[in-house]
């Protein structure tokens, strides 16, 4: 079950949720200086759970492609659907922030449940540099428990989330860049940095 | 070319007096199903394949449920330049769907499949004597279980106990659901077709919007957590509104567009119960003038007959959910439109630019 998140006709569940995502930010950021920064609707927090499965997905229109074979850079894993509407306009900030050559970082969009005729259609619309994955039986969107659309994760080089945000944001904002700066190049505890686990994967 | 069971009796042309909607003065609504005049359709659904150098499966959902109060089958035919086609029931919930497999050739594949029906309306079953059917154990068991997205925990089940405050009698519950559908949620004209029946998803997010595929299916999954057995009705509407509510029927014999799921739920006494808020909701947005509030008359006159009662302009192809394709692996969440894979990959049904069909409606003359 994967719902589209649309601000204009959330009810008050979202609202005290976006209450409740608002005032997180604003502790956390207080906490950890800007590192976390609230947009008007939904901002980026900090990943509290643990670990996400390892997965491995079709490209559309490609080979088979593994999250594992990431280790060692960042990377942003993004679960949207064709059929929601802020999704649109989020990919295309997402498309944006592969402009802004964050060192190594690499943005992975997975589709939800959607047969490939209907995503290719879509991307033909609204093309995109980056991978797009196919999550055909929503098994990886299931064992991530991604509940609404769109949802993204930010993945240290260890590939251990370290930020998370269920709702849209303008990835290519001043704001999102300081924040994904500091959690790219701030290894969290226990992580390596990512220059030197890139170096010893290679 | 492969051809099975003809029809009982010939067609007659879709006319354009069948066409016409009925001269109804809307300053006196009137909404009232009411059964004792059957009719006979015949529905022609033909499909084009574009691509003739890959091999091709298609298809095609036949309508599958006998009720004999409102819906009889009575049977289905098809041409074809097809290697093989066969009709398979699906063993859960018993829809029909006409499968055909297409080699790899010189010429795209054709098929054309004809069913034909006969309907009556529905009409509000409270009044009456209580002679129903009852449920069988597994029926029962059967339309009270999740879909893969349709839960019956978690927020649909705290959903279901504020609307019907957990107490109440079977109809009080039924009742109760629907008024909060008609109340809370709203018809999205932007949504694809009748939408994608995500119905945790839409109590999640408080987007309570969609078509009948995503309200209607709402209305199942919070009955079911209810502890009432429900079901949605995947269908066709054929005909224009005889009640002359232009947003509740075919606007003409090209119905290729005119998909619409209803629902219904089984209630002790009076069996399976039509319901469809979704089309309570389709009539506040589309009926004319439109954008109608929910106090005008033209839609009070719907909402109090569509729980319990509905016009016989449609038909019933199956009550089917997660259905794995027969000799694919794709699955589909339900069987509304015809499907088609092409090379192994499925086409978007949605997409007339890539999948060309069409579906027509002709009322057979009784």
């Amino acid at each position: 079950m994967v719902s589209h998140l649309a601000p204009e006709v959330r009810g008050s569940r979202l609202q005290g949720k976006l209450f409740r995502v608002v005032l997180a930010a604003v502790v956390v950021s207080v906490a950890l200086g800007s590192r976390v920064l609230a947009s008007p609707q939904f901002a980026l927090e900090p990943w509290q759970g643990g670990p996400k499965p390892a997965w491995t997905l079709d490209v559309l229109d490609g080979e088979k492609l593994t999250l594992e074979g990431y280790l060692g850079k960042p990377v942003i894993v993004h679960f949207f659907a064709t059929w929601c509407e802020p999704c649109v306009e989020e990919l295309g900030s997402l498309e944006r922030l592969t402009n802004r050559k964050y060192s190594g970082l690499a943005i992975l969009a997975i589709d939800v449940g959607e047969i490939d005729a209907r995503v290719r259609n879509f991307l033909r619309k609204h093309p995109v540099n980056f991978p797009v994955l196919l999550d055909r039986d929503r098994a990886v969107t299931k064992t991530w428990q991604v509940t609404a659309l769109p949802t993204s994760f930010v993945l240290a080089c260890g590939l251990t989330p370290v930020l998370h945000v269920r709702g849209d944001i303008a990835w290519d904002s001043a704001e999102v860049a300081t924040t994904l700066d500091q959690a790219i190049q701030t290894p969290a505890e226990g992580q390596p940095a990512c220059n030197q686990q890139r170096e010893e994967s290679e | 070319m492969t051809s099975r069971r003809e029809f009982l009796a010939g067609t007659a042309a879709f006319s354009a007096a069948a066409l016409m909607l009925p001269n109804v003065a809307r300053a006196e609504v009137k909404f009232d199903p009411q059964p004792g005049k059957w009719r006979t359709f015949s529905i022609t659904t033909r499909i084009e394949l574009a691509d003739a150098g890959k091999a091709a499966h298609v298809w095609v959902p036949l309508p599958s449920l006998t009720e004999d109060a409102w819906i009889v089958p009575e049977g289905d035919e098809w041409s074809s330049n097809a290697a093989s086609a066969e009709i398979i029931t699906d063993p859960k919930y018993g829809a029909k769907l006409l499968r055909a497999n297409f080699a790899v050739g010189n010429e795209p594949g054709v098929i054309e499949v004809r069913s034909r029906i006969r309907t009556q309306d529905r009409g509000a079953p409270f009044g009456g004597t209580r002679a129903a059917a009852s449920l069988s154990d597994s029926e029962r068991q059967l339309f009270l279980e999740p879909t893969e997205l349709m839960p019956t925990d978690g927020i649909v089940k705290e959903t279901a106990d504020k609307i019907t405050g957990g107490a109440g009698d079977e109809v009080a519950r039924a009742r109760a659901i629907y008024d909060w559908i008609v109340e809370n949620c709203h018809r999205d004209k932007s949504v694809r077709g009748c939408g994608t029946g995500d119905v945790a998803s839409m109590l999640e997010s408080g987007n309570l919007g969609g078509k009948c595929a995503d309200l209607n299916a709402l209305y199942v999954a919070l009955a079911r957590a209810s502890g009432l057995p429900a079901r949605d009705v995947y269908g066709l509407r054929v005909a224009p509104s005889r009640f002359g509510y232009k947003s509740l029927g075919a606007g003409s014999e090209n119905v290729t567009k005119a998909q619409h799921c209803r629902a219904e739920v089984y209630l002790t006494g009076y069996g399976w119960v039509a319901v469809d808020p979704a089309d309570v909701r389709k009539v506040m947005l589309e009926e004319p003038p439109a954008d109608n509030p929910i106090d005008a008359p033209v839609v009070v006159a719907a909402r109090e007959k569509l729980f319990g009662a509905w016009e016989g302009n449609w038909l019933a192809y199956n009550t089917a959910h997660d259905l794995v394709l027969p000799g694919s692996q794709h699955k589909v969440a339900f069987l509304m439109y015809p499907q088609a894979e092409v090379g192994g990959e499925l086409l978007d049904s949605l997409d007339p630019d890539t999948f060309k069909y069409t579906i027509t409606s002709a009322e057979i003359a009784s």
